[in-house]
């Protein structure tokens, strides 16, 4: 039988039952809009998680002096030449920034905590968190700035405010402690508290000032795109053979385990809905050959070769899913570009939010693979699900079947 | 089928008898006239419920883990604290008396033990290193019964007399000390004038998650209170341990507040691991009600199918005086017993996929230590049968399938009998 008359009929036995059909089509468009929408959530969360931690002064390639990840402080650091640049050939920059990081001790007049100390060049720092938070007073001018920011939450516990002095001991390259006077600029308030407590920013020269060294700690890097990770890592880790050229996945080893965890979370809400699915769909194609037994009868006793029984029911089945697909892929598209009106705010929870390095707004992103994706796998949903159907078809007995 | 029309037509008085069992069998009966289509429909619902029990189950058991292993670390199930010290940690917020409030909170019911600390911030150092830290005064007798952290001594032992401090492993790193060398911490006493302790390192502990391990120090109560100079029987928190997360709730409840103190929950004192589990719940809920709702359109579509098909026993029956709403309520009851054999179905493949791990645990993916550590999870996760979840889904299914049942089954009322009769 040619291709095109079983479409033809297997598109016609569709209008023959439309109220049942169109039940069976809004399961389905529950489903695949279902899992259009989680897609495109969890693609967001995965996004979010990598920003941040690429924003968390990491970037998605970090050069380091061998050790300062076990012992953080100034000695594990390096000098770079005043007029160096990422020489990167095949990569496209979207920023680099040379800082010094150490812990150290702050205090005002009432409290006293500790803290990361951040010496940074402030026109550089477009590529972290910095750029994003909201800023209260004023920001640092350029790397010779003395003053300091800090995170509205460590104001608070200090019981500081901006205008006012801080004082911060910290270790100089000799091994003695240095200590100075800094006024704050600003503060910055970001998603949670846990950035707020834990960086203080200064100029970055003023801060080699303090520790008698013009020497940096680190060097981020951050890529446009994504693909040119690995080959902007294996260029610096070659440019700077002595010190330490890493990724944000190993820097940050939490959120990239959590990143491929929500791969696998993309999979099994796609293998639940379609589980939930495939019943009502069996149940309906059954229902689909047995009330036709006489008609299949009559089709196999005029010469419809047993084949063409299955490709026939397997066809109905996948017509059917094939309209449920498009359908169910644009409504779960229409439900996501009215979800990313906005996004959807999560600021009630940001503790929460912080701790699974979201940010306080997720904004749903659906990607063309994922679609794709979705698509053909139900598609071969509606396959499985018409096999037991059309082998019951073909188990049909012409004679018997035209006796009825 | 005359023999149930007459059982249904019969005079009132007859009728009263043995109706309401009689219906019930006989839409019992009638769901097994296509035991494929029953057995499709009812999989369906069980498969619903099945997931829903499943992953709430699973849930339930990793945050009563999280939250647990999360307060049994430095926390507590409970804090009492001065009413402000919460929101501002000053040294001078203390809750006095603390010995006779402890005892007293230890009688009551649901509490394991209770522990006090006295807590600052200092500077810690050796040589001319220094950091910052948070240095905790603890009972070392206390702590070794409830707290988890003694377990965690990666180097050297845990406090045992007076003039000791262990601290975090990354610290002690930091500041480049082992077991056995002296250690200055230097703070801010009570009166304003310079704390000063000087203690020997006995010991560093692991806790895996790096924000401990860079930032905490304990060292004996004594030893705060005298370098502190703090009063003699005051402290900034006594910690409860109750016999579990959940009786925690009701401990907390009770405990309210007093005099110069109030009772603060897991809830409270750890808002992030509070404010996940609410974002997860959602996601299950979001998660439960597609599934539902993809599984109560299949069940619409097969009673379609079966009133479509029954079109001339309808007729019949009303032909001989059946009501349409009788009809109603016999389908009704089919639905009835459709959802209670998907709901049994499902419940039992829950218990028997929840009550092994239940039994044996469930080993966790082991390249997610770190992601564990993070959320307080040990390798190993006990789910446990959540009850929540096995009559929220039983009671959501009964429902869908009885609405189910309803939407098609409308379709009663515009029948007429003699044409339904001839229907084919």
């Amino acid at each position: 039988m040619p291709l095109k008359l079983l479409i033809q009929l297997g598109w016609r036995n569709l209008f023959r039952h439309k109220r049942r059909n169109l039940m069976l089509l809004l399961a389905i468009w529950v489903a695949v809009a279902g899992v259009i929408v989680m897609n495109s959530l969890i693609r967001g969360f995965q996004y979010d998680m990598q920003e941040s931690a690429v924003a968390n002064l990491t970037g998605h390639v970090k050069i380091l002096a061998p050790g300062y990840l076990d012992d953080p402080n100034i000695e594990k650091s390096f000098e770079l030449a005043e007029d160096w640049q990422p020489d990167l050939p095949g990569v496209t920059l979207e920023g680099w920034a040379p800082r010094i990081r150490i812990p150290a001790v702050i205090m005002s007049e009432r409290e006293t905590r500790g803290i990361q100390l951040v010496g940074i060049d402030p026109s550089r720092e477009t590529i972290s968190f910095l750029d994003s938070v909201k800023m209260l007073g004023e920001s640092l001018e350029d790397a010779a700035d003395r003053r300091v920011i800090i995170g509205k939450e460590l104001a608070r516990q200090l019981e500081t405010d901006i205008g006012r002095r801080l004082v911060i001991i910290t270790q100089g390259m000799d091994g003695r402690n240095r200590e100075a006077g800094f006024r704050i600029a600003g503060t910055f308030d970001a998603d949670g508290t846990g950035l707020e407590k834990l960086f203080v920013f200064t100029g970055v020269n003023a801060l080699q000032n303090m520790v008698d060294a013009a020497v940096i700690t680190e060097v981020s890097i951050k890529v446009s795109q994504q693909l040119e990770e690995a080959l902007a890592q294996q260029q610096l880790t070659e440019a700077f053979s002595e010190l330490e050229v890493l990724s944000w996945q190993q820097l940050e080893p939490q959120a990239a385990a959590m990143f491929v965890y929500a791969d696998s979370a993309i999979f099994i809400w796609f293998l639940v809905m379609m589980g939930a699915l495939i019943f009502g769909l069996m149940n309906t194609l059954i229902t689909a050959v047995m009330e036709r037994v006489k008609e299949f009868g009559m089709l196999r006793a005029v010469g419809m070769r047993p084949r063409s029984v299955v490709a026939q029911v397997v066809l109905e089945s996948t017509l059917i899913m094939f309209v449920g697909v498009i359908g169910g892929v644009l409504i779960g598209w229409l439900l996501v570009l009215w979800l990313s009106d906005g996004g959807i705010d999560l600021s009630q929870y940001a503790e929460g939010v912080e701790l699974a390095g979201m940010r306080s707004v997720l904004m749903p992103r659906l990607w063309l693979q994922d679609v794709v994706l979705v698509s053909v796998l139900s598609l071969v949903f509606g396959v499985l699900a018409a096999l037991y159907p059309a082998r019951r078809a073909v188990q049909i007995n012409p004679l018997e079947a035209l006796r009825r | 089928m005359v023999e149930l029309a007459d059982k249904l037509v019969r005079p009132a008085a007859a009728r009263e008898t043995g109706r309401r069992g009689a219906v019930a069998a006989i839409a019992w009966r009638n769901l097994w006239r296509n035991r494929r289509r029953t057995w499709l429909s009812a999989g369906g619902i069980a498969f619903a419920v099945w997931m829903l029990v499943l992953s709430l189950s699973m849930q339930d058991g990793s945050f009563e883990i999280m939250i647990d292993n999360g307060s049994r670390l430095l926390l507590g199930h409970i804090q009492i604290q001065h009413p402000e010290y919460f929101d501002d940690s000053r040294l001078e917020f203390t809750v006095e008396e603390a010995s006779p409030l402890a005892a007293a909170i230890t009688a009551s019911r649901g509490v394991v033990s209770v522990a006090p600390r006295l807590q600052s911030f200092a500077l810690v150092s050796s040589g001319e290193r220094s950091f910052g830290a948070q240095i905790l005064g603890v009972d070392p007798v206390l702590e070794a019964d409830w707290s988890t952290l003694p377990g965690m001594i990666g180097e050297g032992r845990y406090l045992e007399a007076p003039g000791e401090v262990v601290l975090g492993s990354i610290l002690a790193r930091n500041i480049g000390v082992a077991p056995g060398d002296e250690i200055v911490l230097l703070g801010t006493a009570r009166e304003g004038g310079v704390a000063a302790v000087v203690a020997e390192l006995v010991g560093t502990f692991d806790s895996g998650q790096t924000e401990l391990d860079r930032s905490i120090v304990q060292i004996p109560i004594a030893d705060f209170r005298s370098g502190w100079e703090m009063a003699d029987d005051e402290v900034h928190a006594l910690l409860v341990i109750a016999e579990s997360v959940a009786m925690s709730e009701t401990v907390a409840r009770d405990l309210g507040s007093g005099e110069g103190w109030r009772a603060l929950s897991w809830r409270a004192l750890m808002p992030e691991a509070e404010q996940t589990i609410e974002m997860k719940a959602i996601g299950a809920y979001v998660f439960f009600a597609l599934i539902a709702m993809i599984v109560t359109f299949s069940v619409v579509n097969t009673f379609m199918m079966t009133i479509f098909e029954r079109t001339r026993e309808f007729g019949m029956l009303m032909a001989i005086g059946m009501k349409p709403a009788a009809i109603l309520v016999q389908l009704q009851l089919e639905a009835f017993w459709l959802s209670v054999l998907g709901v049994t179905v499902g419940l039992l493949m829950a218990l028997a996929f929840i009550a092994p791990l239940e039994a044996f645990g469930m080993p966790l993916p082991a390249d997610a230590g770190d992601l564990l550590s993070r959320y307080n999870m040990p390798d190993r996760m006990y789910p446990a049968f959540s009850y929540t979840a096995a009559w929220l889904a039983a009671g959501i299914m009964l429902i869908g399938t009885q609405l189910a049942s309803l939407i098609p089954g409308m379709r009663i009322f515009r029948l007429r009998p003699v044409a339904a009769l001839r229907a084919d």
